[in-house]
């Protein structure tokens, strides 16, 4: 799969990201299939993680902005709802956001390992 | 621009692919330099203080913070001015920073637009680097009106000492006269405070070579002197010895309109000197007629200093008289009136005193007394 085939199977903004590595397109790629075996993403995929509120709250703030960069939005946003129901505790609705947030991740990996 | 313009961009955050979009979007304008976290930044910031424009900082990192190493900065008075960025992907959770007053500059949320970015960092970094440059041009500029006002003050000793010695010419003496009361006025006024003589006891050297440089003046009135009168060898008839008399009110009234800042401690005590260095301690001077202590210590000072290098002078009406006979004529009452422990301790110095011109003290007296005059 190409960098152009990629916003037909994600949601991802590419244009963006780019703009942001400053048009350096295989840089970007560099960072968009190392996200696979990142060690945050490896952390998260623990369950064991849920355990430890601030160990996810961390977590899932640097994942927010790792993923915002890369212009994955939907993922980040997936991250994002973790960190704020952390800090305005509600920690009832955090084993559903963690799931939304692993399914997202599980599939964003897939696609992206295809690079 | 100051010669060493800060050109490097410090990125700290601990992660790798946040540091390196920093990178690239600044790699064609800055010398960007990386740390990982609070603690390596800050010991690179340490090292290289003035060479860094601008940080970005991540807010949460290991081992140290953006806190951590925002309140370690402040301590330590490092990246003063220096415009701090906050990038972090919660920009609505910096209300900390902002209350911690750390000098933050500008907060950017990530994912930030990479225009945006490069303008809110430059501007900011111009701003920075003007403001630097304005501030080592006004700190040049003051170097330079410094040395100018010190030039000009010590211009202004030297033209108020030429003006003591042509008076002093004027009256058929050779300039001696106003330099031997110069240094018998400080020699007395030392003596006065090592031994703390009352009201001498805290005088400081500066003010010691105020009131010396002063006594130099003591005799400008005799400018307003007739020629006829202030030469004639021989003995001054009742009347010319009343216009004599006159020197040190003329005195008093020239240094007062000397447009010099009130407030200038030379000028004081040149006015005093002038007025009331003939005063007597048994109140028969003149011009006031003034008694003991209600002459200051600067005038009593300075007219027995005066009344000592007369006697021990030749002028054209007298010869000169040896130091011990000056003494004599002194003590004894035969020549003058002077405040007893006064008149010891002059006694007790005046063997010692050399009165070589031009010598290294003078100079440094000419310093002291410029930096008093700006």
């Amino acid at each position: 799969m190409t960098l152009k085939e990629l916003p037909t199977k994600l949601d991802i903004d590419v244009q963006g990201a780019l703009e942001r590595f400053a048009g350096h397109e295989l840089i970007y790629l560099k960072y968009l299939r190392r996200l696979c075996t990142d060690e945050n993403v490896q952390a998260f995929s623990n369950a064991q993680i849920m355990s430890d509120e601030q160990k996810l709250l961390n977590l899932a703030h640097t994942l927010k902005g790792i993923t915002a960069n890369l212009g994955l939005y939907s993922l980040s946003s997936a991250y994002s709802y973790i960190v704020d129901a952390l800090r305005d505790k509600k920690p009832e609705i955090i084993p559903m956001l963690y799931q939304h947030a692993l399914d997202l991740q599980r599939k964003t990996l897939e696609i992206l390992r295809s690079l | 621009m100051p010669l060493n313009t800060p050109q490097t961009l410090l990125i700290v955050d601990d992660n790798e692919m946040n540091r390196e979009i920093l990178r690239l979007n600044f790699l064609d304008r800055f010398t960007i330099v990386e740390s990982s976290n609070g603690l390596e930044a800050l010991n690179y910031v340490k090292e290289h203080n003035d060479e860094i424009c601008a940080v970005l900082l991540d807010k949460v990192m290991p081992v140290m913070d953006a806190i951590e190493f925002l309140h370690e900065v402040r301590n330590l008075n490092l990246l003063k001015s220096v415009p701090i960025f906050i990038v972090t992907a919660q920009a609505d959770a910096i209300s900390n920073f902002v209350n911690d007053d750390l000098g933050i500059t500008d907060v950017i949320e990530k994912p930030f637009n990479a225009a945006f970015l490069k303008k809110r960092v430059s501007s900011q970094v111009e701003l920075f680097l003007t403001r630097r440059s304005l501030e080592y041009t006004n700190l040049k500029q003051r170097v330079i009106i410094e040395k100018k006002t010190r030039d000009f003050a010590e211009l202004n000793v030297k033209v108020i000492t030429t003006l003591a010695l042509a008076i002093e010419f004027r009256s058929g003496e050779v300039g001696e006269h106003v330099q031997n009361i110069r240094s018998l006025t400080r020699a007395i006024l030392r003596k006065m405070r090592e031994i703390g003589y009352e009201g001498c006891a805290d005088f400081s050297d500066e003010k010691i070579e105020l009131i010396s440089y002063a006594s130099i003046l003591h005799d400008v009135g005799k400018i307003a002197i007739s020629d006829l009168i202030l030469n004639k060898p021989g003995k001054l008839t009742p009347e010319e010895y009343e216009v004599i008399k006159t020197h040190s009110k003329k005195g008093a009234e020239i240094i007062s309109k000397i447009n010099i800042d009130e407030s200038n401690p030379i000028m004081r005590y040149a006015y005093d000197i002038c007025l009331h260095h003939h005063e007597r301690y048994d109140g028969k001077g003149y011009p006031d007629g003034l008694k003991g202590d209600e002459i200051s210590i600067e005038a009593q000072v300075v007219g027995l200093a005066d009344v000592y290098d007369a006697l021990t002078q030749e002028r054209c009406y007298k010869r000169a008289f040896s130091k011990e006979e000056a003494i004599n004529m002194m003590v004894t009452g035969q020549c003058g009136s002077f405040n007893p422990k006064l008149l010891a301790v002059f006694v007790s110095i005046i063997g010692k005193l050399d009165f070589e011109k031009n010598t290294e003290e003078d100079q440094k007296a000419l310093k002291t007394l410029a930096q008093s005059l700006i």
